[in-house]
Formats: structure tokens, C-alpha cells, sequence
């Protein structure tokens, strides 16, 4: 079996749910799973006839880089198209599961359709990036989420001309029938890829969760309230940190009780973060109703850094298709602030474990802030606590991957 | 408003400042409105200069000037000394710089172009200066515009009695020998033109009167625009003397020729087509000779054959062909990725050929080299052709159905997609089981599922005075259940077309004479429909289309739109009485 996650640095939700799923089913699956040979992508100058390379953790690299953004075109010349046909006909995959497209590069489907016919091609759509043109978002760029679209209307959203969305909707409809399984992570993620397919059935298959136990909570003083909140991302507009930021400057200005909330993630993103970010903190330095900027963390180390706070706060301005944070909030035992609306919503009525808050509400967040830090509703968060798990096991994961290879 | 450049000239206290609000060309003169601070507008470099002053008060108080002081300026600079207009633009500019007076970013040269409106583009500028202007200082503006036509040396002596002539263009299709005049003169005036060389005598201009408001605004209503055409061979020598006689009286005036040396047909278009001409008069101007110089152009353009005129690759051996797909390719390879995968999903691609077209010379390398990169991912059996010069869409069809293996034609726009590859096959029936069917058009929609076309029709036009082609039913939603029903029609697109190989050839094919891709397809159909077969639309052959992707890259909309008028006009004046008994026409009416 080949599985492709993508990402040169080997980080974000395709990739790494790639790599969990492939050391599940090489363990769980009985058997029926016996080679996982995992591809990526790197953005480094490969020799121009060489199909792969391999980086130290094992992973297969080819090369990638986009040729033609609008579809996800590699770089790569025809000879290392050449070479890599023949390197996956002597690899012989009866399974090719792909998690991502981006990187590996859209044309990476019709070469490997083409050099092993007979192997079962699956794809996991982890977000919607087919069928969005806008980071596979679904947010417009007005900020509205987005829940009809045309080409006109895509068009405007992304600053290109209606052709070049037709353009895209028409390759990306056309390559993904070039895959006999079709995969999502949430009921809500396949229903709205299924719905851009014409009614293609796409099958809900949960992610491979983490497999640690769940973390303790925090100990705290009799009295005090669970007033610790962490964010836990990528600091990117979309992720809407200034919306709870904005709730905790409001409530500082009412003199409730104590809020400290802490953000890791990286900040790319130089402009919000100065121009977005760095003037709310400068609000909210000091006092009983804080935020802490904490940095970058380890993916091995998620969920010793959750363990550390009481609620996970999820203020995305979309819908989350694939909600990995929420996700890794319930295999670390913490109940979760998050968005009303796709994948979040989803997952938090599936478990229960958490509170639901309208998208990008300053005032909703100010409310669930309150509530939830409030000492008097310390039990209701012990409630929370104990739905928080994973609602499905690895096992069930690797039995209903494998009888989608299979069975189609 | 940008004011300062923030730079001081030695010998004064005063900063350079300034601005430039108009600017444009007339003939060989610059005009340049705007305000300086400084006193002495003839530093730097203006070739020759004529200046109004006069007090702009709003300026003033920007910089903190006299009420009362003469900061603005309305400057005459001409040609004299400088060869063509870009110098003259470039000199003045420096001078305009030297004065401390910013030109704005292309604001000079904005209106070096619009040469056709400088009459009211002056009228305008002045008309817009600020109030506190005393605008009656610039009643002696146009005087002064005659004035240096006349001091130009270029007048008759007698010019004072003869009617006002000016001379916006003068160019020279050396390939076709034709002369094209445009500019204003006396409504009842002839045009002629006498060639420099000595012994040439004077050659009347078919001449053709233009709507011109500015013209009729500045001169009065005896005054009007025209495009003059004369054949042969005069102005070779780089200058003509024109001749404007109205009655007994007559303007003369010696004018640079400027000659289109290309033989390209659009390249020469794209310069002819720059003389703005009101839709109706343009009609004309084409029967005047430029359009018979722009289709003698096309065909010699396509007169090689073989070798000569392309190359062939052919990248399969598969000798089974049974449709071959033509695509002609301008520019958007990228559209080929789409292409490829559509043709991929069909169940026997063994028995299709991709003809590709590449009628873009100067990509020839980009072209290729994708295509080998796409055969290396989808392994399709292609036949890649490259017009050694760019040919038209409609050559480049016929250059691809000589080259096909297949019996049977796709002829297939670059940016339109089989919904389903697999209809191909359905036409491909329909053509061998219905002898009595000539071609098999498509049902083609948009991304949203709304009808681009469904067949095609004629209609007149009064305003263009021309039959165009549309599409009945165009935006109405599609049927989305797809059946095999075919609908005889009039005309189908060219877009998405069957036909037998066979036939499409012995019919000569498309019509190279058209300019782009444009008309042949209807041209065709009239010529299947004299044939005695039908035109059909099969229900199940489905495509999606961006249409005029291509065409786009050809050139601004205003160039496309007097494109498609050329061959509006050709295609009528080929099928006149037909289109005038099928889809009605003009009322004759006499004025």
C-alpha cells in the first residue's frame, strides 16, 4: 500500500493523519495491511530523472512545488514522471491512499491510476480544498461562510476570472473520478463534497485518533474556577484568535472573574500578527483577565501542552471540516469552546463534550467565557470532562479503512 | 493630487512645483495643460512652444502663491525637430520635469492615442480647469491650433480660401499597397493624395464619413471625420501631399506616412483598426478596400502548405483510429490538463487521436514540452502539430483534419470539455447510421449548468449593419437528462463539431479567410446546408465551454469587437441572399 500525506516538514492534519493511519494498520489490521511505503513531498531540488528520495524517518519524497497552481500541477519534468511510473510498477501497491493532493501534486493521480491500474485508489478529503478555491476554506473572503457557490461568485472570492474556476471545478471533478473510494472525516465534510460531486457517495471514515491515554485535569484550588483556556493553531485570520481575544478585552473591561488564556501555534502570518495580534495582547498583558502568547510546541507534545489548560477554545471562522484540534482536545481529555457550525458542531454533539459558540461572535464568546470560567460551574466541566474521549478506537478505524480497500 | 517634487532650481528661492492635469497630442503638436510655480515656461527642452499664462488661484494656495499669479498654463509644443510623436512626447515630458510640474504616471502619454478626439479633448480640458479661471482667454486656442497648421508651410497658398483639413492618420499596408487616411474636413470635400514622387498625379480616395462630435463641436456641423482608402502604390516615398477640394476650393498638406511594414493580418489590424470608426461607417470603410487588403493578407499568410507551413509529431503508433480529436492551441496550454484527463476517462482512448494545433510559433517550445510531460502522465495517443505562423482557428482545423488518422472529426475549442468523452462515440454513430446528417453539433453549457448553445442562428443588426450570429435559448436552464435525441438546427458552433473526415475535406473545410476564429463555423454550415444535408445537435454530446478564452488573448475589447465586425462583413457579403431569405435583413430605404 502507498499512502501519500504531503508537506515537505511533515506537519498539518493530511500528513499526519496519514502517518497514524499507516502505523495503525501495519498493527491492527490483522494482516491484511503487511507494507505501508509512505509518500510526501519536497520542495527541494530533487535530480531531475530521479522519482524519490527518502528522508530519514523513512518517508518516500517526490518532487513538488506547484507548475500550475489553479490545479495543483507538480513541477516535475516528464523523465521523472517516466522513472516514477516504473518505480510504482515495481512497487505493485494493491492500495494507493491518497490525504492530500497539494504538494505531491494533482497530476501524481493520473500517473499512478495509469502505472497500476488494478490497485484500489481511496482518497480522504481532509479538508475541501477541491471544491474550494479559496484554501478549501468554504469562508468567503468577505469573511461570510459560505454554503451555495457559483463560478461567478467563486471568481470574486479569490480574485480570478470565472474561466479558471470552471477550469479548476472542472479538473478537480474529473480527477477524483479517478478514485474508486472516496473519503471524509466528518458526515459533514463528506456530505458537502458529495453535494460538489453531483451526489458521488463519499463514506464518513473517522481519522486515526491518538493513541495516548487521556491527561488528568488540572488541579485547582477549591473556589477557584477552570479559568485556564488555551488556543492551540496556527495564528492565521481564519483562525479567528482576534475574535476571543476581542471577548477577553470586553471582559476585562467588566471586572469578572479571573480568564487566562494561552496560545500556542506558530505566526507565520507577519502582518496579522502585528497588525492583529500583537496590539490585543499588548491589551491583555497583566491582570486577572490575561492572554499569553507560549509559542510553538512539538506535535509529539499536544497533549502535554493541552493537559496544561482546562478548556481548548476552537474561534475558527470556518466550518473545519476535519476538526484536528477538536480531535486531539478529546484523546487529551479536554472539553472544548468551539464554532457552531461544521465539523465542530459535529463532533461536539457526537460527544458532548463541550460548548457551542457562534462563529466569530464577540459577544457569544464573552458569554461562553463567563460560563465557563465562572467557579460555580466547575461540576459542569467535570461533567464535559468525562465525555471527553474519542467516541471510536484505532481498531475501528483500521477495520473500516481495510473494508473500504477491500470492499470499495 | 501629488504636488511637490521637493526640488529647488538654483537662482531663486521659489520651489519647483507643478502639476500636469491634461496632456495629449494633436498631429505633431502636444498639448499640455496644467500649473507651474515657476515663472519662465520656456526652460528645458520644448521643441517649439507657445504659452497662455494665466492665475489659478486653487494652485496658488496649495503652495502659497500670489493670488493673483499666472502659475497655469496652457502650452502649444510642436514637432518640429523631432521625428515622431515619442520623441515629441519624451521632450516634452522633460520639459514639463524641468519645470518642476509632475507628469503624472502616463498622463502624457494617455493621450497620444486619442489623437482621433484632440479637438474636443482640449475643448474639455479647458472646460474643466477650475472656476476662477477666466476661460475666455482660451477662445484663441483653436485659432491658434489653425494657426500652426497654416505655419507649418505644409497650406496652399490658398489654403486661406480652401476648407479645413487635418490628417489624424496616415498609414501604408506595404503588404497589400494601400493607403488608409483618417481625420476631419469639409462634409462635402474629396479626399485625394499626390505622391512626392515627381510624375505620380493624384489618386482619389474612397472615402467614407465618420461621426466625429468633437469635430462637429469645434467646426460646426459642415465639418466631419472620414477614412480615405487609395490602392497602389503611393506614399512608398514615406510622405504623401493631401489634397481636400470642396467645390472649387481646395486645402493641401504634405503628411509622414507611416507604414505597417508586417504582413501578419492581425498585427496589420491591430494598427488599421486603431482609427475609431462608428460601427455603421466601418462596414463601409471595409468595402472601400481594407477589407478585400485584410483577407488577401489572411490567405497569403496560409498559402504554404506541408512542410512549409508545419510540423508534425506524431507521438503514437496506434493505427485504429476511429475519431480524431482536433484541438487548435493559442496561448492557454494549460487548458490541456483538463483536456487529457477528460479524454483519459474514456473507455476506449485507444481509438481516439488528440490532434493538438499549437498556432502560437513563439510557444512552440512550452507547448511541446508539456505536451510531452502530459502524454508521459495520461499516455494518450497524440498527434502534435505546430503552425511555423500563427494561422487562425480555422486553418489550424483544416491542417488537423488533413493530419488525423481517424474517420471520423472532433473539432474541439481548447477550453471546451465533453462532459462525458464517452459521447464521442455517440456521435461518431450518428454520423455512420444517418447519411442524410453532415454535422453533429453539441448541447454546450456554462460552470452553473445554463445553455451557451443549442444550435445557431443569423440576425441583423441596423446599428452594425450586419448579420451576427447568436445562439437561440442562451442562458435558459439545461435539461439535465441527458437522451440521445438529435434536433435538426440552422447552424451549430465550432466550438464542439462532428464530422467525416472525408467530407469536412472535400468541402474544402473551415474558410481561411475569416480573422481569428470567427464565422467560418456558420460559413460551414451554409455550405453543409447547400450540400443538401442537415445540421444537427445531439442531445447526448454534452460540453462545457468558457467561451472566447483564446480570443481574449488576441487583443483589448475594442480590437475583438472590430474583429468580429470584419467578419460580420465578410461572412455577409459571402451570404447575402441566403441570410437575407433565411433569418430577413435590411429594408431597403432610400434617403
Amino acid at each position: 500500500m502507498i499512502t501519500l500525506g504531503s508537506g515537505d516538514r511533515g506537519q498539518g492534519e493530511p500528513v499526519d493523519a496519514s502517518r497514524r493511519l499507516s502505523r495503525a494498520l501495519l498493527e491492527f489490521s490483522g494482516g491484511e495491511v503487511t507494507d505501508v511505503v509512505e509518500l510526501s513531498a519536497t520542495d527541494l531540488a530533487m535530480h531531475g530523472g530521479s522519482p524519490v528520495a527518502r528522508r530519514g524517518d523513512g518517508v518516500f519524497v517526490v518532487g513538488g512545488g506547484h507548475s500550475d497552481a489553479l490545479r495543483l500541477i507538480s513541477h516535475r519534468s516528464s523523465w521523472a514522471n517516466r522513472s516514477l511510473s516504473e518505480w510504482l510498477v515495481a512497487v505493485a501497491p494493491d492500495v494507493v491512499h491518497f490525504h492530500d493532493l497539494a504538494g505531491v501534486g494533482a497530476d501524481l493521480v493520473p500517473l499512478i491510476r495509469r502505472a497500476v491500474p488494478r490497485a484500489v485508489m481511496v482518497l480522504t478529503a481532509h479538508d475541501l480544498l477541491l471544491a474550494c478555491a479559496n484554501s478549501g476554506t468554504l469562508v468567503r473572503a468577505s469573511g461570510q461562510l459560505c454554503d451555495a457557490r457559483s463560478s461567478l461568485e467563486c471568481a470574486d472570492c479569490v480574485a480570478v476570472q470565472p474561466v479558471d474556476i470552471m477550469l479548476r471545478d472542472d479538473f478537480f471533478r474529473r480527477l477524483v473520478g479517478l478514485f474508486d473510494v472516496l473519503l471524509a472525516p466528518t458526515t459533514f465534510a463528506a456530505e458537502r463534497l458529495s453535494s460538489w460531486l453531483g451526489g458521488r457517495v463519499v463514506q464518513v471514515v473517522r481519522d486515526c485518533p491518538v493513541s495516548e491515554p487521556g491527561q488528568s485535569p488540572r488541579v485547582i484550588a477549591t473556589g477557584e474556577g477552570r479559568c485556564r483556556i488555551g488556543f492551540f493553531g496556527d495564528l492565521a485570520p481564519e483562525g479567528g484568535l482576534h475574535v476571543l481575544l476581542d471577548a477577553l478585552i470586553e471582559l476585562k473591561g467588566l471586572d469578572g472573574h479571573p480568564v487566562e488564556l494561552e496560545v500556542f501555534g506558530s505566526a507565520d502570518d507577519d502582518a496579522y500578527w502585528e497588525d492583529e495580534i500583537v496590539p490585543r495582547f499588548e491589551e491583555l498583558a497583566g491582570g486577572s483577565i490575561r492572554a499569553t502568547y507560549s509559542g510553538v510546541f512539538r506535535p509529539d507534545d499536544a497533549s502535554a501542552v493541552m493537559a496544561m489548560v482546562d478548556w481548548v477554545a476552537i474561534p475558527t471562522l470556518g466550518w473545519e471540516a476535519s476538526p484536528d484540534v477538536l480531535m486531539s482536545a478529546l484523546a487529551t481529555g479536554r472539553p472544548s469552546l468551539a464554532g457552531n457550525v461544521g465539523g465542530m458542531r459535529e463532533i461536539l454533539d457526537l460527544t458532548g463534550a463541550g460548548r457551542s459558540v457562534a462563529v466569530g461572535s464577540i459577544g457569544q464568546w464573552m458569554d461562553a467565557l463567563v460560563w465557563a470560567t465562572d467557579p460555580d460551574n466547575v461540576p459542569a466541566w467535570d461533567e464535559f470532562h468525562d465525555m471527553a474521549v474519542v467516541p471510536w478506537s484505532v481498531r475501528d478505524v483500521v477495520d473500516q479503512h481495510v473494508t473500504r480497500y477491500w470492499g470499495g | 493630487m501629488k504636488l511637490t517634487r521637493g526640488s529647488s532650481l538654483p537662482g531663486g528661492n521659489r520651489r519647483a512645483t507643478g502639476n500636469l492635469e491634461y496632456a495629449f497630442l494633436y498631429g505633431d503638436v502636444c498639448v499640455a495643460v496644467g500649473w507651474s510655480s515657476l515663472e519662465n515656461m520656456e526652460s528645458g527642452t520644448w521643441p517649439t512652444l507657445n504659452v497662455y499664462r494665466f492665475p489659478r488661484p486653487d494652485a496658488n494656495r496649495l503652495v502659497d502663491l500670489p493670488e493673483d499669479y499666472e502659475s497655469g498654463f496652457v502650452a502649444l509644443s510642436t514637432g518640429e525637430g523631432a521625428n515622431t510623436n515619442e520623441a515629441l512626447v519624451a521632450s516634452v515630458r522633460k520639459a514639463l520635469l524641468a519645470m518642476g510640474v509632475d507628469g503624472r504616471p502616463g498622463g502624457l502619454a494617455d493621450f497620444t492615442a486619442g489623437g482621433d478626439y484632440s479637438v474636443g479633448l482640449l475643448a474639455g480640458a479647458v472646460s474643466r480647469l477650475p472656476d476662477g479661471v477666466d476661460k475666455a482667454r482660451f477662445a484663441g486656442l483653436w485659432d491658434l491650433l489653425r494657426l500652426h497648421q497654416v505655419e507649418r508651410g505644409d497650406s496652399d497658398p490658398s489654403a486661406d480660401s480652401g476648407p479645413l483639413l487635418h490628417i489624424d492618420h496616415c498609414l501604408r499596408v506595404d503588404a497589400s499597397d494601400l493607403l488608409v487616411l483618417s481625420g476631419w474636413t469639409s462634409r462635402s470635400a474629396t479626399i485625394a493624395a499626390l505622391d512626392l514622387v515627381p510624375g505620380q498625379g493624384s489618386r482619389d480616395a474612397r472615402l467614407v464619413l465618420n461621426v466625429r462630435p468633437d469635430v462637429t463641436s469645434a467646426a460646426g456641423p459642415n465639418y466631419s471625420g472620414f477614412v480615405a482608402t487609395i490602392a497602389g502604390d503611393v506614399g512608398v516615398g514615406g510622405a504623401v501631399r493631401v489634397r481636400a477640394t470642396d467645390g472649387d476650393r481646395l486645402t493641401e498638406m504634405n503628411v509622414q506616412v507611416s507604414s505597417i511594414k508586417s504582413s501578419d493580418p492581425v498585427e496589420v489590424v491591430r494598427e488599421l483598426f486603431q482609427i475609431a470608426t462608428h460601427p455603421r461607417d466601418f462596414m463601409e470603410r471595409l468595402d472601400n478596400g481594407e477589407g478585400d487588403a485584410i483577407v488577401e493578407l489572411i490567405l497569403d499568410r496560409n498559402a504554404d502548405e506541408g512542410r512549409r507551413a508545419f510540423t508534425v509529431q506524431r507521438m503514437h503508433d496506434q493505427a485504429d483510429i476511429d475519431v480524431s480529436v482536433i484541438i487548435p492551441l493559442f496561448r492557454r496550454y494549460d487548458l490541456l490538463w483538463n483536456q487529457f484527463l477528460a479524454w483519459s476517462q474514456c473507455s476506449r482512448p485507444d481509438r481516439i487521436e488528440l490532434v493538438l494545433v499549437n498556432d502560437d510559433p513563439r510557444h512552440d517550445v512550452d507547448c511541446t514540452e508539456l505536451v510531452d510531460q502530459l502524454v508521459g502522465v495520461f499516455g494518450l495517443n497524440v498527434t502534435l502539430l505546430a503552425n511555423r505562423v500563427n494561422r487562425g482557428y480555422a486553418a489550424s482545423n483544416n491542417v488537423g483534419a488533413k493530419m488525423a488518422k481517424g474517420s471520423t472529426l472532433l473539432l474541439l475549442n481548447s477550453d471546451a470539455f465533453l462532459d462525458d468523452a464517452e459521447s464521442v462515440f455517440a456521435g461518431e454513430a450518428l454520423l455512420a447510421e444517418r447519411a442524410d446528417v453532415g454535422l453533429v453539433g453539441a448541447l454546450i453549457h456554462d460552470a452553473d449548468g445554463l445553455v451557451i448553445h443549442q444550435g445557431l442562428a443569423c440576425t441583423y443588426l441596423e446599428s452594425r449593419s450586419s448579420w451576427f450570429n447568436y445562439h437561440p435559448a442562451i442562458g435558459f436552464p439545461m435539461d439535465p437528462h441527458v437522451s440521445d435525441r438529435t434536433t435538426v438546427v440552422d447552424g451549430v458552433t465550432g466550438a464542439v463539431v462532428m464530422a467525416r473526415r472525408r467530407e469536412f475535406l472535400d468541402l474544402g473545410g473551415f474558410a481561411e479567410d475569416f480573422l481569428v476564429g470567427d464565422y467560418e463555423d456558420s460559413d460551414l454550415c451554409w455550405r453543409v446546408n447547400e450540400s443538401g444535408k442537415s445540421v444537427v445537435i445531439l442531445d447526448a454530446l454534452r460540453a462545457v465551454h468558457s467561451e472566447r478564452t483564446s480570443m481574449s488573448l488576441v487583443g483589448g475589447d475594442e480590437l475583438r469587437e472590430r474583429i468580429s465586425l470584419f467578419n460580420t462583413w465578410l461572412h455577409a457579403r459571402r451570404w447575402r441572399p441566403f441570410l437575407q431569405a433565411r433569418f430577413g435583413g435590411p429594408v431597403e430605404v432610400q434617403p
